[in-house]
């Protein structure tokens, strides 16, 4: 109400105020459009979504229990020295592209398969879009593993960039990859004596 | 946030593990072995005076050991023989036999067999697999003593050379006056993997001794159709005390088994006479008969990977970490899956000897061997168990567990599942459902000390609610009714015809879990893994008459089932690299910010 009691102001104050206003929106609407752009750029990684990954294996037996494990499990046939190709499907499912640079399947000190290559990096993959990865693993460290031991690969880990910031994710499998550790006969550079084949030892 | 959801992607990979050799059922490293013919019978006894052929080997202090008998009948039969001990060591007798059907006699006294520890012949041994070329040229690399009846010449496996039907017998009053020791060399690691081998030697007859502190196995028995271990004493080895491996026609009886890291009489991989049959019971035919054996303290009493057609009666298995276990897990067992044991009239009971924490746990177990305290009370298990557990069966098909006395096993009286094939390597599509099925539990007396005072079970029966034909009947329990960890399907009794589905349930196999990745040396307590924890005591167990409070270490954390652990989220839910949403928030608050002091400084000054 006070205002109404106040003069009206001169044209001359009606046309220098807006005049002192637009710097400052301005200035604000910089900030947020810094701040979103900056957000989204930092934010890329994290936006980031894949789907779940359907790995297949090709070159030794590769067999599907869907009733062994909470989701079922796929066992890979371990013969030493051979060389398996697997392959994973990778799908983006998140709104903002990103480009798989790098993938890592674990297992620790001398596992049962080692990834020795890949067909498909780097691999950009567009919102929405999939690509295939293949791996190339060899089975080669059975020494390190009693007969009875079991290795579970439960999905893969993947280095990606987005938007020019780089990320880390590991993608799981739709069931676990279980690799049985051969007998002896089947391991040749197995030796009786335990205490040879601790995987401790190496590292 | 991080941490915990890595630590479920962990609990996770074991989880999915399950089964995956999680049983306490075992195996060991081998040459590829098959089945002898089957044409053998397990031998008779053969006493001094049937005897033709026969060899004497004593030591400095036999004659000291002789004269102190106080037996007349043993005392006589040992003087005579001891001005016939030609041999010091009972490996020289061996390789002087010259005729089937020979006795050796064993005069009492400690057996070190010292010219077998570091021959020339075994300089170049890598460690590695065993030959039966290797076994018979140089036999040393593993074994303490070997007895090898086959010439290598021919492709058969069968005995054919002077060592067939051989006797060994122990002289003493006792199974412990004839001491067969490994032990330990100056840098504290074992002398040699196995005691006694017979290897493809048919009418093997092994009688009073005791066999000790070996790698492997006190006393072994490999491809070799027709053996007998009689009144023989297998204990404090790293994993074996009687070992038989794709053998047949063989008897086991009156035997002593104790403190051994694996399991203390594994019959494994044995000839699959019943292969064919679809039925479960009592067995006409059977690969090994086991009978008034004790097993105790050993990580297992018993067990058999593909540990086919045993006829198992009379034997008292307790204070194991686990009683009966038998399996179908590990590749490289000729006859699996694993079919047709046949126990009956044994007593099954207080098998909850925990030593996964008394020894593993502790550390004890990591230090060289001869400094982890084996004859002392010592047991290093190999492998996992379920502690607490009288009968395990992980996948087999057709076994017949009748009229056995099972009690206080705190966890489990008997536990039945399943396991897929490809866990033993077979990877057809039929393999992966041809266990657990047709497996019978009847008739037993469920947690009643022979003195009838009450000692229940944990649980009486567990069973992944899988496979067709299982049945359970006509057990009678303490507790008043059966006990047992049913979720879906109550225990099927015989009369319906049995379990019918092929299917198990997913959420019992995955409670199973974390402890598939158990290696004593890299992986010795698994996180979430509640099968090395003590079982809890049941409330209502009551010691026996005169029991010395047999109470095991006192439960650790409870015995409960562990959760199945979770699956993780589709779509890659796991944290990325240090980013985060705070930069947009912080850019939209700023800029919030700015057109606020802009709209009070508008007002304060128009």
């Amino acid at each position: 109400m006070s205002l109404l009691l106040e003069a009206p102001a001169t044209a001359a104050e009606i046309v220098a105020a807006p005049r002192r206003r637009w710097p400052v929106a301005a200035l604000a609407a910089l900030c947020a459009l810094v701040g979103i752009v900056a957000s989204l750029v930092l934010v890329a990684p994290g936006a980031a979504s894949f789907s779940t990954v359907v790995p297949s294996a090709t070159g030794v037996p590769y067999v599907t229990v869907p009733e062994f494990g909470p989701r079922g499990s796929y066992v890979l046939g371990y013969e030493h020295g051979a060389t398996v190709r697997l392959s994973l499907p990778l799908h983006n499912s998140g709104r903002l592209p990103v480009t798989v640079t790098a993938v890592d399947l674990g297992g620790g000190p001398a596992p049962l398969i080692t990834v020795r290559g890949h067909e498909g990096l780097p691999m950009t993959l567009r919102p929405g879009g999939s690509g295939e990865l293949t791996l190339t693993i060899s089975m080669g460290n059975c020494r390190f593993y009693n007969e009875r031991e079991m290795q579970t690969y439960d999905g893969i880990r993947v280095e990606f960039s987005s938007l020019g910031r780089s990320g880390e994710r590991l993608l799981p499998f739709d069931r676990p990859i279980l690799v049985k550790s051969p007998m002896i006969v089947t391991c040749p550079d197995r030796k009786l004596d335990r205490s040879l084949n601790r995987r401790s030892s190496l590292l | 946030m991080k941490a915990v959801r890595r630590l479920l992607v962990l609990a996770l990979v074991a989880a999915l593990c399950v089964l995956t050799g999680a049983s306490g059922a075992a195996a060991h490293e081998e040459r590829e072995s098959t089945f002898p013919p089957g044409t053998g019978i397990a031998p008779t006894y053969r006493p001094y005076d049937a005897a033709k052929p026969h060899l004497v080997v004593c030591k400095s202090d036999s004659g000291k050991r002789i004269a102190a008998m106080t037996d007349p009948k043993v005392k006589a039969l040992n003087a005579t023989l001891l001005p016939q001990c030609a041999f010091q060591h009972i490996q020289a007798a061996v390789d002087a036999v010259k005729t089937k059907g020979t006795n050796i006699y064993v005069l009492p006294g400690l057996y070190r067999e010292e010219p077998s520890w570091n021959p020339p012949c075994a300089q170049s041994y890598d460690g590695g697999i065993v030959s039966y070329d290797l076994i018979v040229s140089c036999g040393e690399v593993i074994n303490l003593v070997t007895v090898a009846g086959d010439d290598p010449k021919d492709a058969d496996i069968v005995c054919d050379t002077a060592l067939c039907n051989l006797q060994i017998e122990g002289t003493g009053v006792r199974m412990e006056d004839v001491v067969l020791q490994g032990g330990f060399k100056a840098d504290g690691d074992w002398i040699k993997h196995n005691g006694i081998k017979a290897d493809r030697a048919d009418g093997f007859y092994l009688r009073n001794l005791t066999a000790e502190l070996f790698r492997e196995n006190a006393i072994y028995v490999h491809e070799t159709d027709g053996y007998t271990l009689d009144h023989v004493n297998a204990r404090n080895n790293d994993l074996y005390g009687i070992l038989t491996f794709t053998s047949d026609h063989g008897l086991i009886k009156n035997c002593e088994a104790s403190y051994n890291g694996d399991s203390g009489v594994y019959p494994g991989g044995q000839a699959d006479v019943n292969k064919d049959s679809t039925t479960t019971g009592p067995l006409t035919r059977w690969a090994v008969e086991i009978t008034g054996c004790e097993s105790h303290h050993n990580a297992l009493g018993h067990s058999g990977t593909a540990g086919n057609s045993v006829y198992f009666h009379g034997n008292s298995y307790h204070h194991n970490a686990a009683g009966f276990v038998t399996d179908s897990f590990v590749p490289n067992h000729p006859g699996m899956p694993q079919d047709h044991a046949w126990l009956t009239g044994n007593k099954i009971y207080s098998n909850n000897e925990n030593y996964f924490e008394r020894f593993v746990h502790s550390g004890i177990c990591a230090r060289k061997p001869a400094e982890r305290g084996y004859g002392k009370g010592t047991v290093c298990p190999t492998f996992p168990v379920p502690v607490g557990t009288g009968v395990l069966i992980a996948a087999g098909n057709y076994n017949l567990v009748e009229k056995n006395e099972i009690y206080d096993n705190w966890r489990y009286g008997a536990m039945l599942f399943w396991v897929p094939g490809a866990i033993r390597e077979d990877y057809e599509p039929f393999a992966q459902y041809d266990t657990s099925n047709g497996n019978w539990f009847k008739n037993n007396r469920l947690g009643f000390h022979p003195s009838g005072v009450v000692q229940p079970n944990g649980t009486d029966f567990a069973w992944d609610e899988q496979g067709v034909g299982n049945c359970w009947e006509g057990n009678v329990s303490s507790t008043g009714t059966v006990t047992d960890d049913h979720e879906v399907i109550p225990l099927p009794t015989c009369a319906s015809g049995g379990s019918v589905s092929p299917i198990g349930n997913v959420t019992k196999t995955a409670r199973n879990a974390p402890c598939a990745t158990y290696q004593r040396e890299d992986e010795p307590d698994p996180a979430g893994c509640d099968w090395l924890d003590s079982p809890t005591k049941p409330a209502a167990r009551r010691d026996a008459p005169g029991e010395a409070s047999a109470a095991p270490a006192p439960p650790a954390g409870g015995g409960n089932a562990t959760p199945a652990a979770p699956a993780p989220s589709a779509g890659g839910s796991l944290p990325t690299t240090g980013v985060s949403a705070l930069p947009a928030i912080a850019g939209v608050l700023l800029a919030g910010a700015v057109l606020l002091v802009h709209r009070r400084r508008t007002r304060a000054h128009p």
